[in-house]
């Protein structure tokens, strides 16, 4: 048990670090790939939803800790995406394809980005500071790079989970 | 009928409302703390790793003729040389009135070095944003000018922590400076970001004489933030008849990309 957690700390921290501090400064498009966000969608897919809340809650406490915005904005951001998600994954998506694992990476992605930007406005108003995230034409630019660069990353490690595992391999009934 | 699991996220929602009961009654700083001390160490080696990538993709990515370019810059070095030998005798001219004037000069600032971390956060176009491994606990404040190594004023810091802050880069679209243009009538101006790709220099007169090539420096209005220090060159003019001001283009003299290390001044 306890080593599971420490386990899992260790990930989600070189996780974050890795995003924030590796991705970000890499080359041209690069830096707006959301590494997070597309490791929480195959958590939510693959190991369920509470592991995903479980994930989604430390990512967030951790973010919130170098964040300059109100504190809770990384935590309510990804937790209520990963509701979100849950909502449309159970209710909309029935099976693991290629397809589900796409319209779920755009659905998360341009959730967690608005919804994010709505918090980051409402604590600039309740901490009385400029706002640095407007909704303008910088913003929706960025937000397309990084809907196409999610859909990449998702499509290819989909394709190398499929490769590695039988877990994501559709499951034929066959009468005999 | 629309499954949802609410029971879940009711305890999700109470422990975030628990973490800020608990960050806003300072409870939780002692352990934020700790997890920025410790950590910093470990985000300015991926983000030197990062940055060295970035630089030698930079490098090799515009194809040029460097044997115009190494002339270029001969060009430039002579012209350099020759001003060098004149401000030297400007600068010990300028030491001895100090001397007279009892000024204590720019040696008079604190200077603090700091590591970038990390560029920008987790959400699309959060570009000119850096944070700095350097915070309240070093001195650092809201409001004092961050310079690259060679003494280029590359950002401003916005927001603090106990051991980090926050600054916005001269492109940044929300990052504004009271400049001056080093010209006869030292023109003053508002210098602000353009979408995170350069940077303009707004609300200078129409009466006002402004050219390309012109420097472009801060002009000491602003309370934290000593005058004369360098931000650009101009680049282009932008002078409209119809217009109440003009305005120009600045050319930043350094390359953001490559900035991993800063120093702010404390004046």
């Amino acid at each position: 048990m306890y080593l599971k957690i420490i386990f899992n700390a260790a990930l989600f921290f070189i996780l974050v670090v890795f995003q924030l501090a590796f991705v970000s400064g890499l080359p041209g498009w690069l830096p707006y790939l959301n590494l997070i966000l597309v490791t929480l969608i195959f958590i939510l897919v693959l190991s369920g939803v509470n592991a995903a809340l479980w994930w989604a809650a430390a990512i967030g406490l951790f973010l919130d800790s170098f964040s300059f915005l109100h504190f809770g904005v990384y935590f309510a951001s990804f937790g209520l995406t990963i509701a979100a998600a849950n909502l449309v994954l159970v209710n909309f998506l029935t099976n693991r394809s290629l397809y589900s694992f796409l319209a779920l990476a755009v659905f998360s992605t341009l959730f967690y980005e608005l919804f994010f930007r709505f918090l980051s406005r409402l604590s600039s108003l309740i901490l009385g500071k400029e706002n640095f995230f407007p909704f303008d034409f910088n913003f929706a630019f960025s937000l397309a790079k990084e809907l196409g660069l999610n859909i990449l990353l998702v499509s290819l490690i989909f394709y190398l989970l499929n490769f590695a595992s039988d877990k994501l391999k559709p499951v034929f009934l066959v009468r005999k | 009928m629309i499954k949802f699991g609410a029971k879940r996220f009711f305890w999700f929602l109470a422990a975030l409302a628990l973490l800020i009961f608990l960050h806003f009654t300072k409870i939780l700083i002692p352990l934020e703390s700790f997890i920025t001390a410790k950590s910093r160490p470990i985000f300015s080696r991926f983000y030197s790793a990062s940055s060295f990538l970035r630089s030698g993709y930079n490098k090799n990515k515009g194809d040029k003729d460097w044997a115009v370019v190494a002339d270029e810059l001969q060009r430039k070095v002579n012209d350099l040389t020759a001003k060098n030998a004149g401000l030297k005798m400007l600068e010990e001219e300028n030491r001895i009135l100090r001397e007279h004037l009892n000024f204590t000069g720019k040696t008079g600032s604190t200077v603090i070095l700091g590591n970038i971390i990390f560029s920008g956060g987790l959400a699309a176009g959060q570009s000119g944003l850096v944070t700095i491994d350097k915070g309240a606990k070093d001195g650092l404040r809201e409001g004092l000018a961050i310079l690259s190594g060679q003494g280029v004023v590359v950002g401003k810091i916005i927001a603090v922590k106990e051991n980090l802050s926050e600054a916005c880069l001269v492109n940044n679209q929300n990052c504004a400076f009271a400049a001056a243009v080093l010209n006869e009538d030292k023109t003053k101006g508002i210098a602000e970001g353009e979408l995170g790709l350069t940077v303009k220099m707004k609300f200078i007169p129409q009466t006002e004489t402004i050219k390309e090539g012109d420097f472009i420096v801060t002009s000491g209005l602003e309370k934290d933030i000593p005058r004369g220090l360098l931000i650009g060159k101009i680049s282009r003019v932008n002078k409209e008849s119809n217009e109440l001001w003009q305005n120009a283009v600045i050319e930043p003299m350094v390359d953001f990309g490559d900035l991993m290390m800063v120093s702010a001044i404390i004046p």
